[in-house]
């Protein structure tokens, strides 16, 4: 096992740059996940860590070995693949053994850990089967299985959980996070559900067009996105752009539509020009005039939709920006009409103050 | 990944049934009667023809001919054609599709051109042999014209598109991550291929393989016109003894051996490869 280390690396393909100068330091035993939109480059990332395509520039270290150039059956790693890749015409003993017989290892040897690992993956018995003979949730494990069997240094994750339902990517979400820890495996995780790499990850690096754009643990990358893509990719947030006019005590307050006055925190001393003020649904509260505290934000609109989804209803506002304003309502609130004008308030402190 | 073996290897079946038997049927009953030249036949129901077949050294040496040339076609078209359909087959540009273009354009070119090409190439002194002899690699001029390797390669001129054509359905068929897969766990590029791709491209390759064995069975242009007299396979026989000599029983006997001899080595196949998927030595 061992930490990794992607040093400026680049990659691009003609005239189309993939990845732009990546530095990134994963290390020993952590869950790092890549998360993103198609095309940002968090799989040429993997590919690369992979050895399956080689950076245009820069270097990339497996501990404290320079892994540049080493061809991929001699980089020692693990990997799930999106469609599992499992070969359909091995056993799942030979399946999992797979690693293990090109490595040499002997046939009681190889037999005595794919017992082990279908212990770990708590699939007893099914060795002799074939791939085509499991469910998608099972072949998931097994593909975990051959992953880890010949200790890897690293273990890289495609999108592993894509392809099963909703109830069972939950599911094996806990189980692969339960399996990493025991087998304390350096793990990179791909994804474009943020959901899931906020369940999974100890860091979350977010990429967008080859580029990282914030590294960070969950509660970093939901609490303070750092640019307006990480706000609107991870989570859902309303973005209100207006110009600053006053910086004061750690806040700016901005000129927003409707010649409303709003505050946001100054992170970092000052603020000017025209900048957006990010705020999570969960944080809008729709008001009465009266109850509304003197320093609260408040904005007026009109209601132009709802939607119940059990836990919570969204209410869509419009303020007469190009999209309503979305809020999170208790679903045991009376539903609002359409069209019912409404006041909505949240505290300066929730804002988030964000480079438009 | 259930199908049954005898429904896959049905259509090249049907395929050289018709080819060979349907249009002959009418030569088939003829082959039982004897032969008295002329286009002439006996009255009675005999064997005649048949044991003069296996009596004679010349026709078993023509039916030997034609499997032979046909497998070894068959063979160097696979040999030949697999690495250029796998490098087509995972291609990541458009160029493989004009590559594709350009092996169906040149597979449906009438055979008679592109073997007068060949021979063009090939003749004593024709621009691969001067060109040779000028390198000094040949002392003397390389025919094609009227030996077996002649005939070989006016087959594969024939089947190699096809083949090329067949073996990247197949090639494409195998999802390229599980030879990342395998790769990734420990395998070099020839382990990959070993425990991989061929294993999983087996059963489409051969029934690739059968195709154009039956293919080359029948084939007559380019055995003929490569043969230059010299070489007799079967149908180059069949034309020449019904034809030329009109011996009809005798040309309807030919035939019908021809066409057992297809279905036998077609049945046979079918056979052993159900052998080995019982034992699980490929997939389907």
């Amino acid at each position: 096992m061992a930490g990794v280390r992607l040093d400026r690396v680049r990659k691009v393909y003609g005239a189309v740059v993939a990845l732009e100068e990546l530095n990134l330091e994963i290390e020993e035993g952590e869950f790092l996940t890549l998360l993103g939109p198609s095309g940002c480059g968090k799989t040429t990332t993997l590919r690369l860590i992979a050895g399956f395509v080689e950076p245009t520039s820069g270097t990339i270290l497996l501990g404290e070995e320079d892994v540049t150039g080493l061809p991929p059956q001699h980089r020692e790693i693990g990997m799930v693949f999106q469609d599992y890749a499992l070969f359909p015409h091995l056993t799942i003993r030979d399946n999992i053994g797979f690693g293990l017989k090109e490595r040499g290892a002997g046939k009681a040897e190889i037999e005595a850990r794919v017992q082990q690992l279908l212990e770990l993956v708590q699939l007893p018995g099914v060795e002799e089967r074939y791939p085509s003979e499991l469910s998608g949730g099972q072949a998931q494990r097994i593909a975990v299985a051959r992953a880890v069997a010949f200790p890897p240094r690293v273990l890289l994750m495609d999108e592993p959980l894509g392809a099963l339902d909703l109830k069972l990517r939950e599911s094996m979400q806990i189980e692969l996070r339960r399996i990493q820890k025991e087998l304390k495996i350096t793990t990179v995780f791909v994804t474009h559900d943020q959901t899931e790499a906020m369940n999974m990850s100890d860091r979350i690096v977010v990429m967008n067009g080859g580029l990282i754009e914030q590294v960070g643990s969950a509660e970093e990358i939901y609490n303070s996105p750092k640019s307006k893509f990480v706000a609107d990719f991870v989570g859902q947030i309303n973005l209100i752009e207006g110009d600053v006019v006053l910086t004061r005590d750690g806040f700016a307050t901005l000129k927003v539509a409707q010649d409303a006055a709003i505050r946001a925190p100054v992170a970092n001393g000052d603020a000017r020009g025209t900048l957006a003020v990010a705020v999570r649904p969960e944080h809008l509260r729709i008001v009465d005039s009266a109850e509304t505290a003197d320093s609260d934000n408040r904005l007026d609109g009109r209601v132009v939709g709802t939607i119940f989804s059990g836990n919570l209803r969204k209410v869509f506002i419009d303020i007469g920006m190009e999209k309503p304003l979305v809020l999170e309502d208790r679903p045991q609130n009376v539903a609002l009409q359409d069209g019912a004008a409404v006041r909505v308030a949240w505290s300066p402190s929730d804002g988030i103050l964000l480079d438009n | 990944m259930t199908a049954r073996w005898g429904l896959v290897l049905l259509p090249p079946f049907i395929f050289s049934f018709f080819l060979v038997a349907a249009s002959q049927s009418v030569f088939l009953e003829l082959s039982f009667f004897e032969d008295l030249g002329l286009g002439r036949k006996g009255e009675d129901f005999v064997l005649d023809n048949y044991t003069r077949f296996l009596t004679d050294s010349f026709y078993l040496h023509a039916l030997w001919t034609t499997i032979k040339t046909s497998a070894l076609a068959a063979l160097f078209t696979l040999v030949l054609g697999f690495p250029v359909a796998y490098l087509i087959a995972r291609m990541r540009s458009q160029w493989a599709m004009v590559l594709i273009a350009g092996i169906v354009v040149a597979t449906f070119v009438t055979i008679v051109i592109k073997v007068y090409g060949l021979i063009v190439i090939f003749s004593a002194n024709g621009i691969l042999n001067r060109s040779l002899m000028e390198i000094g690699i040949l002392s003397e001029p390389f025919t094609i014209f009227g030996n077996v390797s002649g005939v070989v390669i006016g087959l594969m001129h024939f089947t190699l598109g096809f083949g090329v054509l067949l073996l990247y359905s197949v090639i494409q068929t195998i999802p390229r991550s599980l030879e990342d897969a395998a790769a990734i766990h420990g395998a070099n590029r020839w382990r990959v291929y070993r425990r991989v791709i061929f294993p999983l491209a087996l059963p489409g390759v051969t029934v690739g393989a059968l195709m154009i064995f039956n293919m080359c069975m029948g084939a007559f242009t380019s055995a003929a016109l490569l043969g230059g007299g010299r070489v007799f396979t079967l149908p180059v026989l069949v034309q020449r003894v019904v034809m030329m000599e009109l011996k009809f029983s005798m040309g309807a006997t030919l035939a019908a051996i021809l066409l057992v001899s297809v279905i036998a080595i077609n049945l046979l196949s079918i056979f052993m490869l159900r052998r080995m998927k019982a034992a699980h030595l490929v997939v389907v």
